[in-house]
């Protein structure tokens, strides 16, 4: 054998020997790698179903059986029977075995139902409770005796008149310390509450309390229209119906004398109107209609008497001859902007000031108003308001000036004075200056006399200082009509030359606003658009969309504003930030129906044997036998489930396939749980308010009887349109992309969230106060700093007392010595749909 | 309304002469200017009642009211309403009662201005009767304006010829053809008189066809094929075509209601509180028009922004008795 034979026989050689090493390592690092994907290739997380449950028929199982039939059929008289069987077969079971059937209570249930009468029906529903019932139901028994509309009626009654009562106690005992008044100093405590009761007095407002209280009384009648108690219930319902009204036709006068101060005569019409339809007995809507028709009458008769023509007699005999102005007025009704201004430069001979010379002169004016040249048209009104010699022509051209219609930049600059006074009136008075300092200081001022003057004057330079923090950072003025104005104008005169005023003005208004988009377009517009505010604008219009975005919880809508960040506002910062979050919801696991591994180990049914059959190791802890990360699971249809595992490599998400039936078996058990969730809240929770759990999609909540009926192809067209707006009608794909997770999961920050903390300003210092979260003894904290000393104080229900009199007392602790306020307890309004009852 | 409030303040004694240890004399003094002020105040806010308001002063003469007339008027009543005059009156009502009571009060003074501008008034109140009467009246008499009466009678004439055309109300398809036909002849119009006020005439009377055509498809819906369709379209079709009309923001408001009529009417076929009812396809509707309102009520410096957002108000009360029904 040659060596040039022998070299390819050792690389065979060679390759024989060293090959299935080489591949081994790559096959090895392959397999690492697939490990680390794929931890568990052969990993099934379902547990095996647990065995059918074995059903052998009692007497027990039969009767109940027979009592939801005769409940069923309303066979009403059956039920009685069941119910003695229940209660003897429960005493039986308690003396054999210390047990019961569990059922009677239902079954109570059942024959309460059938009772008509509203005394009876609560009396059985009393009487039910000394059963042995489940928690549960105990719970919903008690709602039924809580939520009876006659007794929440009567309790809001109560309530109101212990709050009005307690508002008018409070506003005395507010300036009443104990051991003041213990040493003789009450002369300040009794002006101060003088006067609050005063300024509360002027409210005509109707408690919220009373006017649920009335829908109630009404919901009884509907609800036991034979009730006995039903002519003194329409006594309370007349009372509080006619105090409703007034406190109605109230609002509305009040919105129609502003009208009126704001000469709105309209608007101040329109609100009277509305006052005197509310409540027709209202003397204040009857007197403010009348005056505001003689107003308006006489504002009518003006008018028609401005659309009269002067009597030939009674015009100016130096008035020009027909023939001279006969030209001019043949071109003013023509329209011919280059005739008019010729003719009325003929007849505006030179040095000539009389009332010929300034007709002329405003001829001028309408001839450039034709033109389109509005601002120089009003200089020319303004040069004719000072000839001397025409006061008819002077007067004409000054209506003209100020009227709203005519002169749209006058009026803009007038909103804009305006808008400009309010705000520094806002900076300096604050809102209700005069009441504000009269409650703070007529105390003060009655036990200090003129030396308090310089803590009330310090108290103001803080009114101030918050006013004018207020102004800078969200000025409460609103920017309306300066906008309203200033878009009329520049709508009817876009080319002349104050528009570019108008339009830089108008920007910075709507970027005042928010509304930044508008902003950046009127800068545009503008024509001089400062390049740095113009990008400026355009980051924070991006950033407010990534915002609204964030704050949506609705995916499609999320991902629209995300889109919009990326088309207009490609370069900003915020686009960066879009992109990941689009990039973030497209994928796999933000799709579908997640459910954080918190929130299914809050609620085992839904992934224990009756859910989907999980591996209860996954919620372990323990890492070696699989574990579920933070992120728990998506389903992401009816056969397909995403589990995110927590492996020593990091999170990985797999897909795995699932029955159909588990995913039936899934939406019963999250309804079961959402179910048993509501009823645990009912007795706490307002009447008619949803319970259960949070942001459970409608589809599933409903079941399978949200599923429209299968289209017949009717020719009906609503149908077919509604059919087509609304796209597919199937349920399951509307619990995509929902995510269903524990609250403090949903919202990080109410776990280290602070009781509200309130600042007031009194007299002689700053005062905050803030709520103390529940389970501590006391309700409020307070601590400041007054003309006196630093405090600091507590308000405390008093055992002794709580439930019987509700009188806190506020304790306050100074340096050397405390104090104590008495304070009347008030309720709150905490029902539900508040704005239902304003 | 505002009268010229002119208060005048007699001077008081000059600052540099002011002791600010005065005894009760001089003290006396200086509440003088005090006194002085009050009174002048009062005599002041007097003043106010007694003042004439000028936007009340009536014509004097047949220039007052022609100026008037041509310095609100518009050409292009397309795309703005017509103006009001000082008073607040529309200034073609106004300039009609002024010239009727010119004329009682000057028989037979510039019978041909008069007659013009009542023409104006008449044909931009779209009375173009009224309007050719006054230009065939003007178009007789001698002087500078009968040439433009004449060519302005001939423009309305080719405007009452389109209205004038007989519509059939027997077929709703041939109903619809003959208006078609009408806006093609407007379009002539339009054409012909560009640049000039018939342009802008013609444009309305375009527009109000339009509108018609939808109203009718909206008002026969349930005879047409897939007629609910058909009116969004027609709306959609409205809005794009009239976007810079004044009328813009009615429209829009106009197709929001549209939905909620809709909406409404599918929750009159599916109870609510039954099973067929699908809430997901009742918001669609409402949500719809929600985006219409909206987009009205952003705008500033429009009267429909009041509506559109008392309409939104009154879509979520509408919405929120559904969700609450159905769920």
């Amino acid at each position: 054998m040659t060596g040039k034979r022998k070299l390819p026989l050792l690389l065979l050689f060679l390759t024989a020997c060293l090959g299935p090493v080489a591949g081994a390592a790559a096959q090895d690092a392959a397999e690492q790698l697939e490990r680390i994907l794929n931890p568990l290739p052969e990993y099934d997380p379902f547990d095996q179903p647990p065995p059918a449950p074995q059903y052998f028929p009692d007497d027990v199982d039969k009767r109940a059986r027979a009592a939801m039939i005769d409940a069923l059929t309303r066979n009403d008289g059956e039920l009685a029977g069941h119910v003695r069987f229940f209660a003897e077969r429960d005493a039986q079971l308690k003396k054999e075995r210390g047990g019961s059937t569990g059922l009677t209570g239902y079954v109570l249930d059942l024959q309460n139902n059938t009772i008509p009468d509203r005394e009876a029906y609560l009396e059985a529903q009393r009487k039910a409770l000394s059963f042995s019932l489940a928690p549960g139901h105990r719970q919903v028994v008690e709602a039924r005796i809580k939520n009876d509309d006659l007794t929440r009626a009567n309790d809001l009654l109560k309530t109101s008149a212990t709050n009005r009562w307690g508002n008018a106690v409070n506003r005395v005992l507010s300036s009443v310390d104990l051991m003041s008044v213990l040493t003789g100093n009450y002369a300040g405590a009794a002006a101060d509450s003088a006067v609050q009761q005063l300024m509360a007095l002027g409210s005509s407002d109707m408690p919220s309390e009373e006017r649920r209280a009335l829908a109630l009384f009404q919901e009884h009648l509907k609800r036991y229209p034979d009730d006995p108690k039903n002519p003194e219930i329409r006594k309370q319902i007349d009372a509080l119906e006619k105090k409703k009204r007034r406190a109605l036709a109230q609002q509305q006068v009040e919105k129609a004398d502003e009208a009126v101060d704001k000469d709105e005569w309209t608007k101040a019409a329109f609100h009277y109107e509305s006052a005197s339809l509310t409540d027709p007995s209202s003397r204040e809507a009857e007197s403010g209609a009348e005056q505001l028709n003689k107003r308006l009458q006489q504002r009518e008769e003006k008018t028609q008497r401005a659309l009269t023509v002067v009597p030939p007699a009674a015009q100016d005999a130096s008035a020009p001859a027909p023939a001279e102005v006969g030209e001019l007025l043949a071109a003013l009704a023509l329209r011919d902007a280059e005739q008019i201004e010729a003719r009325a430069r003929a007849l505006v001979e030179p040095g000539r000031t009389g009332p010929l010379a300034a007709s002329a002169r405003d001829a001028e004016a309408v001839a450039l108003e034709i033109k389109g040249k509005h601002e120089e048209a009003k200089q020319i009104l303004r040069q004719v308001t000072r000839a001397a010699n025409a006061p008819h022509e002077r007067s004409r051209a000054e209506a003209l000036l100020s009227s709203a219609e005519y002169n749209l930049l006058g009026s803009f600059e007038q909103a804009r004075t305006d808008h400009r006074l309010k705000t520094v009136k806002y900076v300096l008075l604050g809102d209700d200056f005069l009441r504000k300092n009269l409650m703070m200081a007529t105390g003060t001022l009655v036990t200090g006399g003129p030396v308090a003057g310089p803590s009330i004057a310090a108290a103001n330079m803080i009114i101030i200082g918050t006013n004018l923090f207020q102004v800078l950072t969200n000025n409460p003025i609103s920017y309306e009509t300066v906008i309203d104005r200033g878009v009329e104008y520049i709508r009817n005169h876009p080319e002349s030359e104050s528009a570019t005023e108008v339009y830089s003005v108008l920007a910075d208004a709507y970027a005042d606003k928010g509304m930044y988009e508008k902003a950046i377009e009127y800068h545009q517009l503008s024509g001089q658009p400062a390049e740095k505010k113009i990008a400026d604008l355009k980051d924070k219009a991006a950033k407010s969309l990534l915002q609204t975005a964030a704050k949506s919880g609705d995916r499609s809508a999320q991902e629209l504003y995300l889109k919009a960040i990326l088309d207009e506002y490609p370069e900003s910062e915020a686009a960066k930030e879009a992109t990941q979050r689009l990039a973030r919801l497209t994928k796999v696991e933000n799709q579908g129906l997640r459910m954080s591994k918190q929130f299914l180990m809050e609620n085992p049914e839904l992934f224990g044997p009756q859910g989907l059959r999980l591996k209860p190791s996954l919620f372990d802890g323990n890492l070696n036998n699989m574990e579920l990360a933070d992120r728990g699971i998506s389903l992401l249809g009816q056969d397909e489930i995403l589990l995110h595992l927590q492996t020593p490599w990091g999170v990985r998400s797999q897909t795995y396939p699932m029955q159909p039936e588990t995913g039936e078996r899934f939406q019963m058990a999250l309804r079961s749980r959402n179910y048993d969730l509501a009823m645990a809240s009912v007795d706490t929770r307002a009447k008619g308010s949803q319970g259960g759990i949070k942001n459970l999609p409608s589809s599933i909540a409903g079941g399978q009887l949200a599923k429209k009926p299968a289209d017949k192809g009717t020719g009906e067209t609503t149908f077919t349109l509604v059919r087509e707006a609304g796209g597919s009608t199937t349920a399951y794909p509307k619990i995509l992309d929902h995510q269903l997770m524990t609250e403090t999961e949903r919202n990080p920050a109410s776990r280290n969230k602070l009781p509200p903390i309130q600042g007031s300003i009194s007299a002689s210092g700053v005062n905050l106060s803030g709520g103390l979260p529940v389970g501590l003894w006391g309700d409020k904290f307070t601590f400041g700093t007054d003309a006196k000393s630093p405090f600091g104080g507590l308000q405390l229900p008093i055992p002794l007392l709580q439930g019987f009199i509700p009188v806190d007392f506020m304790v306050q602790g100074r340096p050397g010595r405390f104090s104590l306020s008495p304070k009347i307890h008030l309720s709150q309004d905490k029902g539900e749909d508040p704005e239902l009852y304003r | 309304m505002s009268g010229s409030i002119e208060v005048t303040v007699p001077s008081s004694r000059p600052p540099n002469e002011k002791n600010l240890n005065s005894t009760p004399d001089t003290r006396h003094s200086t509440l003088c200017p005090a006194l002085w002020l009050l009174a002048g105040l009062v005599l002041s806010a007097c003043s106010t009642r007694i003042t004439s308001e000028p936007q009340y002063v009536p014509a004097t003469n047949l220039m007052d009211i022609v100026k008037d007339f041509q310095r609100a008027s518009r050409d292009d009543l397309y795309r703005f309403p017509i103006a009001k005059d000082v008073t607040g009156v529309n200034v073609m009502k106004a300039t009609l009662v002024r010239l009727d009571d010119y004329e009682k009060k000057n028989p037979r003074q510039f019978p041909d201005i008069v007659g013009f501008s009542k023409a104006t008034a008449y044909e931009r109140l779209r009375d173009y009767d009224q309007a050719l009467v006054h230009y065939r009246k003007v178009a007789g008499l001698e002087g500078q304006l009968g040439a433009q009466a004449a060519k302005n009678v001939e423009a309305l004439e080719a405007f009452k010829q389109i209205l004038d055309q007989p519509v059939s109300a027997q077929d709703p398809f041939e109903y619809i053809k003959a208006l078609d036909d009408r806006v093609e002849a407007w379009n002539t119009l339009i054409r012909k008189y560009q640049g000039t006020p018939y342009e802008y005439l013609a444009r309305v009377e375009e527009e109000r066809i339009d509108r018609a055509k939808v109203m009718f498809v909206e008002f026969n819906r349930y005879r047409l094929r897939e007629g609910n369709q058909l009116g969004i379209l027609g709306y959609s079709q409205l809005v794009t075509k009239h976007r810079q009309s004044k009328n813009y923001y009615r429209y829009l408001l106009d197709f929001g209601d549209f939905y909620v009529v809709l909406a409404r009417e599918y929750a009159a076929q599916n109870d609510p509180e039954g099973l067929s009812f699908d809430l997901g396809a009742f918001e669609q509707l409402a949500k719809s028009a929600l985006r219409l309102y909206t987009e009205v009520a952003q705008v500033d410096g429009v009267v429909e922004k009041i509506e559109a957002q008392g309409k939104i108000e009154g879509l979520r009360g509408l919405s929120e008795k559904m969700r609450r029904l159905s769920r």
